[in-house]
């Protein structure tokens, strides 16, 4: 296809570019994940738009201060790190359970018990703030994992779809946490549900200093690079996709099922938890009504378009951009806070069904 | 004294039961067939708003079932393009389109706000002090009993939803069935939408419906994809969303948020003793012809 | 391949990102000079159309834009805890006064105003203390006083002497208004009962609609309802009820004809012209500005009242206001207990 020359079309500056490599770029376009993911979010950007130019706003300026809200400035960068390490996270909480066959829908009751308790910690135990932080982290890890023992011992032992039984652990943690903070653990000086605010030493601290990263960027990093390690270069890894793709082979080969598909599960509930605990200890300092975003269920497209542990982190980061964006945006062009949700769902949307079709295009062109 | 406040509770359980029953049915109908409508919140939410729409613009009630039915038939047609026709994951859809919808129903209820910002006439109650939409709900409840386990079709349908390689297999076109079971449930999830405001409160929202879709889920396995149990399901959270009201307005001091918790935990409880192994085993799996 | 991925990209998002700011920087930059730029936050989608407090403060940020001719940009549905967010990053873009719509935001309020010196951090709605920094404001509404006339008004009105109160979420201002009203009432009626219920949260129509219609039942016949977009679920009850409410802050009777009997108006047009006035002319200085029952008024009652009946409560209150009568000022905390 490259090279041939199909009718030449000559433009201004004598510059010349076939018909057939311009036909190859939009191929491209079409054909690879990348090229999707692009052509997902130019889709999305004009229904944007548009519905900006229906209720009144000008469109560039609507663009303009999207772009604005996640780049412009230390401080939205910072933002939008920060909100990337926790879509990682939360996406890796899928992540790996799935590889063992466990679709993992649970996470944002996992994230929300795991702030909690990290909070409960941070504010009550008493040391140095190393020891502090440390048994928060853990504690926020170990009530994730709390969170998905009764998923994992109904799918064991009762074959339950673990559908089912995380979404309703999800729904009914997250009432459960809002029942704590609006009852016991509410902070008493304020008029909402809310935790008492962490006190500043049992914080998360920053790294670089200045720069208001706090270190729980550095351990989502650290984190995403091991499990790709073990997933890639592990005995337990080769196991997990065992499990995960061919049960009755696994069966036959000895390799003890149930444990393999415990440790993966628990350990991505761990995650969540994790970033629940990160996010309560390094950025909002407690756990109040409406602290938290819908990253639980940002996680599952993140896990899927994600790939591999270290493909959520640029998929994650793509989705940091729309949210801090998003906010940015309505806060300064005054389009109406529903646009924001629309935001969210459509490129999601677009990119899979886009997948979809590409995948249904290949299997019936019989590539 | 205590005789009335009894039948005010039911009264209230039951108002609050009909919106979940009618998702439930849609819901329940769907997952027989294989397909899992993860997407009914924002279905729902779509029926809520068309039906509010439809009545005020068109200055009738039965335009605002019509209206209804309309979205409900196009996120119907939408959801079941994308997830029955492509091989998507249906969770992520479903979770995508929520989100999706909730943007696009505040935004169209927004631009019309100075119409929409009206009480709409009150709908008179029918027989026993029940409003037509509860009735509706109790005989469509019934009618789906009848027709998934009691006729041919009915099995047809369950068929696809236990085995969906074996039922391709002996002649039934898996995907068209799919497309117009998923049309049919997400008419009655917006009809469910459409007991909540028209049937209700009588006005819109943002995010109206506010968890009630998944709560119609927990329901159906609750009631292991049986209609009437499903119903029953409904009606026992009904109860419990009627009492988390009482308990505040009484002062009855208990955290509200634990009572709404209730409907999750049974769940989960009752999947736990009773094991799920009677669920349509093919439930969610993107249909691919081998 | 991934070479060409990375420039396409790359070419996609600064050409995208340098004439979107381009544009959007050009229509700002020449009208800096002469518009004062406002930031204003509220907690609800669409103020224009939410609770009446929400109204009433949109109705205030016109008068900025049209009377004015400042740049107000309204950030809408902020949760809580990220208020503090918004708020600095419009002091960041150099906006040179924010708006808080609501008490609750008073602690974002008081951990962001330090930090941006140069920035005016106003509160338009009811305090008791201010931030330690000079570059805070309030203008705080008697509340206690509002709640009395709507008391006033409410016993009055009601036959069957049983009052009902719907509150969102127990807010400082809700706080002092409901003890208000109950002080008020008592004084037309001394055995009248209150019933004051808190929904939990501003947004729920279904349940804000049956917490009324439990009130209903136990015999109340005129409500009164402080709360955001939930409002119109309290107004539905109200009206299948057949009882009659009174409107907070703005004027609600085309949202419910039948039901809404009058409003108690909040003058949020006058605050937000003080404030105005005040920063032009440089005072707007770390004061908290009391609102008097002077900005309050009774809007029309539209015939829903006996004329004799609809008189009376027009004298008192207007013999209140001018302080010819006085209302004991007592708190009733039982009224916090959900």
């Amino acid at each position: 296809m490259e090279g041939s020359n199909k009718g030449v079309v000559p433009l201004q500056n004598g510059l010349e570019i076939t018909k057939s490599q311009k036909y190859y770029s939009i191929q491209w376009l079409w054909q690879s994940q990348v090229g999707i993911s692009i052509l997902s979010l130019i889709l999305s950007l004009i229904l944007l738009l548009s519905m900006s130019l229906i209720s009144g706003a000008q469109p560039f300026a609507v663009l303009a201060s999207l772009f604005e809200g996640a780049f412009k400035g230390k401080h939205s960068i910072v933002s939008t790190i920060k909100e990337t390490a926790i879509i990682s996270l939360a996406g890796l909480a899928v992540l790996i359970p799935i590889r063992a066959g466990f679709f993992n829908i649970g996470g944002q009751g996992q994230i929300e018990i795991g702030a909690l308790t990290a909070v409960i910690v941070a504010s009550n135990l008493q040391g140095s703030p190393a020891v502090v932080i440390t048994a928060a982290l853990i504690a926020a890890m170990a009530g994730g994992a709390l969170t998905v023992v009764v998923p994992l011992f109904l799918k064991i032992k009762r074959g339950a779809s673990e559908v089912t039984t995380t979404i309703m652990m999800n729904l009914a943690c997250i009432e459960l946490v809002s029942a704590m903070i609006t009852g016991v653990l509410k902070d008493p000086s304020a008029f909402y549900g809310t935790t008492r605010v962490i006190p500043e030493a049992n914080r998360l601290p920053f790294f670089p200093q200045d720069l208001g990263v706090h270190i729980g960027v550095w351990i989502t990093l650290i984190i995403a690079l091991i499990a790709y390690w073990v997933m890639k270069r592990t005995v337990f890894g080769i196991y997990l996709k065992a499990v995960g793709s061919n049960r009755e082979a696994a069966k036959a080969s000895g390799i003890f099922m149930n444990q393999v598909l415990g440790v993966a599960v628990l350990a991505g509930a761990a995650l969540a938890g994790l970033a629940g605990g990160i996010q309560a200890m390094g950025v909002t300092y407690k756990v109040a009504e409406g602290w938290s975003k819908t990253w639980g269920f940002t996680g599952i497209p993140v896990a899927f378009l994600g790939g591999n542990s270290l493909g959520v982190i640029p998929v994650a980061f793509l989705l940091a951009i729309l949210e801090t964006g998003a906010r940015h945006m309505q806060a300064m062009t005054g389009v109406p806070s529903a646009l924001v949700y629309v935001f969210q769902g459509i490129p999601v949307l677009l990119f899979v069904c886009l997948s979809a079709m590409r995948l249904l295009h290949k299997k019936t062109s019989g590539a | 004294m205590m005789e009335s406040w009894l039948i005010d509770l039911l009264l209230a359980a039951l108002r609050a039961a009909t919106p979940l029953i009618f998702c439930a049915l849609g819901i329940l109908m769907a997952e027989r067939a294989g397909v899992l409508h993860i997407g009914v919140e924002g279905v729902m939410l779509a029926g809520a708003l068309a039906a509010i729409m439809g009545t005020v613009l068109g200055a009738n009630p039965w335009a605002g079932i019509l209206s209804t039915m309309a979205a409900g038939i196009i996120a119907g047609i939408i959801l079941a393009f994308i997830s029955v026709l492509l091989p998507t994951d249906q969770v992520v859809i479903g979770i995508a389109f929520n989100l999706f919808s909730l943007g696009v129903t505040s935004f169209i209820f927004r631009i019309l706000a100075k119409q929409l910002q009206v009480l709409i006439p009150a709908i008179p109650p029918l027989l026993f002090g029940l409003s037509p939409f509860a009735l509706v709900a109790i005989v469509i409840t019934l009618a789906m009993w009848w027709f998934l386990f009691r006729t041919g079709p009915g099995l047809k349908l369950r068929s696809v939803g236990e085995n969906t390689h074996a039922a391709h297999a002996s002649g039934i076109n898996v995907v068209y069935l799919r497309f117009a079971v998923l049309i049919i449930a997400s008419v009655l999830a917006a009809m469910g939408g459409a007991a909540l405001t028209m049937g209700w409160v009588r006005n819109f929202a943002d995010n109206v419906t506010l968890g009630r879709g998944f709560i119609a889920l927990a329901a159906v396995y609750f009631g292991r994809w049986n209609p009437l149990l499903a119903m029953g399901a409904c009606f026992i959270f009904g109860v419990g969303e009627a009492l988390a009201f009482r308990g505040q307005a009484t002062g009855a001091g208990l955290n509200p948020h634990y009572f709404l918790m209730v409907p999750y935990i049974l769940t989960l409880l009752v999947v736990g003793i009773a094991g799920q192994a009677r669920g349509p085993r093919d439930a969610g799996k993107p249909y691919l012809r081998r | 391949m991934f070479r060409k991925l990375v420039i396409f990209f790359t070419i996609f998002l600064g050409t995208i990102t340098g004439v979107g700011a381009l544009i959007g920087m050009d229509g700002k930059q020449a009208e800096a000079a002469q518009k004062v730029k406002v930031g204003a936050i509220y907690s609800v989608p669409h103020p224009e159309r939410g609770g009446g407090w929400d109204r009433a403060q949109f109705a205030g940020m016109q008068v900025l834009i049209k009377e004015y001719g400042w740049d107000v940009s309204i950030a809408e549905s902020v949760p809580h805890p990220k208020v503090g967010e918004i708020a600095a990053g419009y002091a960041d873009k150099g906006f040179e006064i924010v708006l808080f719509t609501t008490s609750g935001h008073y602690d974002e309020m008081a951990r962001v105003a330090p930090k941006y010196p140069k920035t005016k951090f106003v509160m338009m709605s009811v305090v008791s203390k201010l931030p330690e920094v000079p570059n805070v404001a309030a203008f705080s509404p008697d509340f206690y006083i509002y709640g009395t006339l709507v008391g006033v008004t409410a016993a009055k009105a009601s036959k069957s002497g049983v009052i009902g109160v719907v509150g969102g979420m127990p807010v400082l201002a809700l706080e002092l208004m409901f003890n208000g009203l109950i002080e008020g009432a008592r004084t037309v009626k001394p055995n009248v009962e209150v019933i004051v219920s808190w929904v939990g949260n501003w947004v729920d129509l279904a349940k804000h609609r049956e917490v009324t219609l439990l009130q209903a039942r136990k015999g109340a016949d005129v409500f009164f309802t402080v709360t955001g977009p939930g409002t119109i679920g309290v107004f539905e009850a109200v009206e299948s009820a057949k009882g009659l409410v009174i409107g907070y802050a703005a004027d609600w009777y085309d949202d419910a004809p039948k039901a809404v009997m009058t409003s108690i108006l909040v003058d949020v047009r006058k605050m937000y012209k003080e404030m105005a006035n005040a920063f032009v002319a440089k005072t707007l200085q770390r004061q908290i500005t009391k609102i008097d029952a002077g900005y309050f008024k009774l809007a029309d009652f539209r015939g829903k009242l006996p004329a004799g009946v609809e008189k009376d409560i027009q004298e008192t209150i207007a013999k209140i206001q001018k302080g010819q009568i006085t209302i004991p000022v007592k708190m009733h905390p039982e009224i916090l207990k959900k």
